[in-house]
């Protein structure tokens, strides 16, 4: 006989319900019985065990009830660059460059900055954060490569309309009969939230009042601060991330999905910031994602200029600009993939 | 109410950041705490809307300058520039982005499937003497005339705030534009004819396979701009003596022995094939070889990756005459002139009137399918309309201005 959903229930709280001690019988407490259970306080904890659980599957990139990740699931480390800077992004990989994709440093953008050596002269935000950053990981400025985690969307949408998604899983399966291996950039560095938030309030003033008390300098505080917002990908994803989901939906007798978590993780301007101490080449990416809203605007403009229709030449640009990038990408054997549904592993 | 000013640029990326706050309030001090002021108001700007986004979370924007792309001051020295409102910000950006367009090519992989294409060097046989346009007798004189006005209107000066708006285009009508007859040609055909005589002109050698591949590229993606313009008759008829001067010299090439010479009559023939019907082709080429280098033929060979129905990427391949390149601001293509004119028309206020030819035939183009195309010199009238809505909005300072003008030129 099949058992129905409520019999699992019933079942399932029954063995979750704590055993009987030889402790002194207090004051009695009225259990709830059928279906009162489910407002229980103790069957939201079991049901929080339960999504923390999906979260990490999600991360692992498998569904509820796989054992092996599926192809391009998973929580990934994503960087989001213009189309306009791919084609250079992928010369520079194929010539085999050290650093095919570049931060601000190897720029040497640092020419837009006053000297940082002279401890009396101001610094920019970003030099501040940077030693406040170098105080809590030590690692310099110029060798960390700022991205993000992302599951199945496209990434930071403001930093560009190409999310590179790295192949490396900083996440590996918990299966014990697995051999144990360490997983690739599980090392690197994460952040809960954006360095950045050190300079914004609540936290700013926060650092500010710790220093008036304690006496120090601003980029150590803020680095003491940053602490405890750190950890590494492969001992802290999947917790920042529980707390991250539980927050946005809070605990309660209802199952997290994986389209939700993924959602959640990366939810508009706020993201999970990933600091890799190394660049990053085209063989290094497991594919390109482009959202479906661009992909739409980007068809419509190509749509308008083949009849004739006016578009702007800033929306000619752009379209160019997106079809060089799919081609050098190509080129190089990096797919690109439209996502249409963010959350969910469907290609467009 | 303060001022917007940048906090993180992607010129090329044609994205930004920026917040209402203090000028240079991007330092502070590691020895101390910095002031516990307000969050600015932050807004983000990008492509292909350039509309002002507001955004909650400042980190974002400061985040943004870690990034290569991105730079975290504009500009790098002196004052930063003060924008008097959130949309004056996304033109300064929008026209940034577009004056970007005016970098690509140049040898590279480019748009139009191949980079700027050069022109043959050191052949004897094209002619040294440029063909310039007979101004008077095209009567395009006073049409460019006002069409400079124009655009000297949107020129700056000191006086000049940053993102005061600008005088309202006037879209050129029908009636500014010369009646084409068959002795007067409108600026569209015009500046058809300056890219078609260019190509009559510089024929690639046989044997430069992938110049050849190129020409030909140039050479259709033409004259689907010529038939989508409804020029046909214009360029057979009224220019035939313009384009004949072109061919006339383009048809030396059989004295050369075999093969090139035989290749670059062809060309030369197949060319003249599609735009003329004047005796120097009727009388010059046996029947059979007029068949058989005939316009199906011509159109089955493009195959470099352009598609036929685009219009922006093959302006990449048209070469500009070097007749115009001396006003054309460092631009090489049709594609880099546009770009870089729409970005920064001021710089081409002194410009002669082949530019401004070129630039309406392209932006015609562009935007060719306007209502009233029964009208007389609708041509005018769709480059009007197209400029119209990709011509600046606003206006800004000279030290703005030069600081798009060298996104242009250094991206």
């Amino acid at each position: 006989m099949r058992t129905s959903w409520l019999s699992w229930l019933r079942n399932r709280w029954i063995a979750w319900a704590p055993q009987k001690t030889t402790r002194a019988p207090t004051a009695p407490t009225p259990q709830p019985r059928g279906l009162d259970r489910l407002s229980t306080s103790e069957f939201d904890k079991e049901y929080h065990r339960a999504n923390e659980g999906a979260v990490a599957q999600v991360m692992r990139g498998m569904g509820p009830d796989d054992t092996d990740p599926k192809a391009g699931a998973g929580a990934r480390i994503v960087f989001n660059i213009a189309a306009a800077h791919v084609l250079s992004f992928c010369e520079r990989s194929a010539k085999g460059e050290p650093k095919p994709y570049q931060n601000a440093y190897d720029l040497h953008r640092q020419v837009y900055f006053v000297n940082a050596a002279d401890a009396t002269l101001p610094l920019s935000r970003r030099q501040l954060v940077d030693k406040a950053l170098e105080h809590a990981t030590g690692q310099k400025g110029p060798d960390i490569y700022f991205g993000a985690i992302e599951t199945s969307g496209t990434g930071v949408r403001f930093y560009g309309d190409m999310c590179l998604v790295l192949s490396a899983m900083p996440v590996l399966s918990s299966d014990s009969t697995k051999p144990t291996a360490v997983p690739s950039d599980g090392d690197c560095y994460l952040l809960d939230r954006n360095s950045y938030d050190v300079l914004r309030e609540p936290v700013k003033s926060a650092i500010t009042d710790e220093i008036s008390r304690s006496g120090g300098t601003f980029d150590v505080a803020a680095g003491e601060c940053l602490k405890q917002w750190l950890g590494t990908l492969a001992q802290d994803l999947v917790r920042v991330a529980t707390e991250k989901v539980s927050i946005a939906m809070p605990s309660s007798a209802r199952l997290w999905t994986g389209g939700a978590i993924a959602e959640v993780v990366l939810q508009d301007e706020d993201y999970f910031e990933v600091l890799r101490p190394r660049s990053f080449g085209t063989s290094d990416l497991v594919e390109v994602r482009v959202s479906a809203a661009d992909a739409a605007a980007e068809a419509d403009i190509a749509t308008r200029e083949r009849a004739g229709e006016a578009a702007g030449l800033h929306e000619l640009e752009w379209r160019q600009q997106r079809r060089e990038a799919r081609r050098a990408l190509a080129r190089a054997n990096v797919p690109t993939r439209v996502i249409t549904t963010p959350g969910r592993l469907k290609a467009g | 109410m303060s001022n917007w000013y940048i906090d993180t640029w992607d010129a090329r990326g044609g994205r930004a950041f920026a917040s209402q706050r203090k000028p240079d309030d991007y330092v502070i001090s590691s020895a101390s705490a910095p002031q516990a002021t307000p969050d600015d108001a932050t807004i983000f700007v990008g492509p292909p809307g350039f509309q002002p986004e507001l955004i909650v979370n400042t980190s974002v924007a400061l985040a943004a300058g870690r990034a290569g792309s991105f730079v975290p001051r504009v500009p790098a020295e002196g004052a930063e520039i003060a924008f008097p409102s959130a949309p004056a910000v996304a033109e300064f950006v929008r026209r940034g982005f577009s004056a970007g367009g005016g970098a690509r090519g140049g040898g590279g992989e480019g748009g139009g499937g191949g980079g700027v294409p050069r022109l043959p060097e050191g052949d004897p046989l094209v002619p040294i003497e440029p063909l310039t346009p007979e101004g008077g007798s095209l009567g395009l004189t006073d049409y460019c005339a006002l069409f400079a006005s124009q655009i000297s209107a949107r020129a700056v000066s000191d006086t000049v705030t940053d993102g005061q708006e600008a005088p309202q285009w006037v879209p050129t009508t029908g009636g500014a534009a010369p009646p084409c007859s068959s002795r007067t040609i409108g600026p569209v055909v015009a500046g058809a004819v300056r890219l078609i005589a260019q190509q009559l002109l510089h024929i690639p050698q046989a044997s430069a396979t992938q110049a050849i591949q190129k020409w030909a590229d140039t050479v259709v993606s033409l004259h689907v701009a010529a038939v989508e313009l409804e020029i046909w008759s214009s360029l057979q008829v009224t220019a035939e003596t313009y384009l004949a001067r072109a061919v006339a010299h383009g048809l030396r090439r059989p004295l050369l022995p075999p093969p090139d010479g035989a290749y670059a009559a062809a060309a030369v023939f197949r060319m003249a094939r599609m735009y003329l019907n004047n005796r120097h082709v009727r009388d010059y080429w046996p029947t059979v070889v007029y068949d058989h280098f005939s316009y199906p033929g011509l159109m089955s060979g493009a195959d470099g990756g352009s598609d036929l129905h685009d219009r922006f990427a093959p302006m990449y391949s048209w070469p500009l005459p070097p007749d115009v390149l001396p006003d054309a601001n460092g631009a090489a293509t049709v594609g880099q002139l546009l770009s870089r004119f729409v970005a920064s028309p001021a710089s081409f206020a002194k410009a002669r009137q082949g530019i401004f030819e070129i630039v309406l035939f392209a932006a015609a183009y562009l935007g060719s399918r306007i209502p009233d195309r029964a009208t007389p010199a609708w041509q005018t009238n769709a480059a009007s309309a197209w400029l119209t809505g990709s011509l600046p909005r606003w206006r800004f300072s000279q030290r703005t201005e030069a600081l798009i003008e060298q996104v242009a030129m250094h991206v």
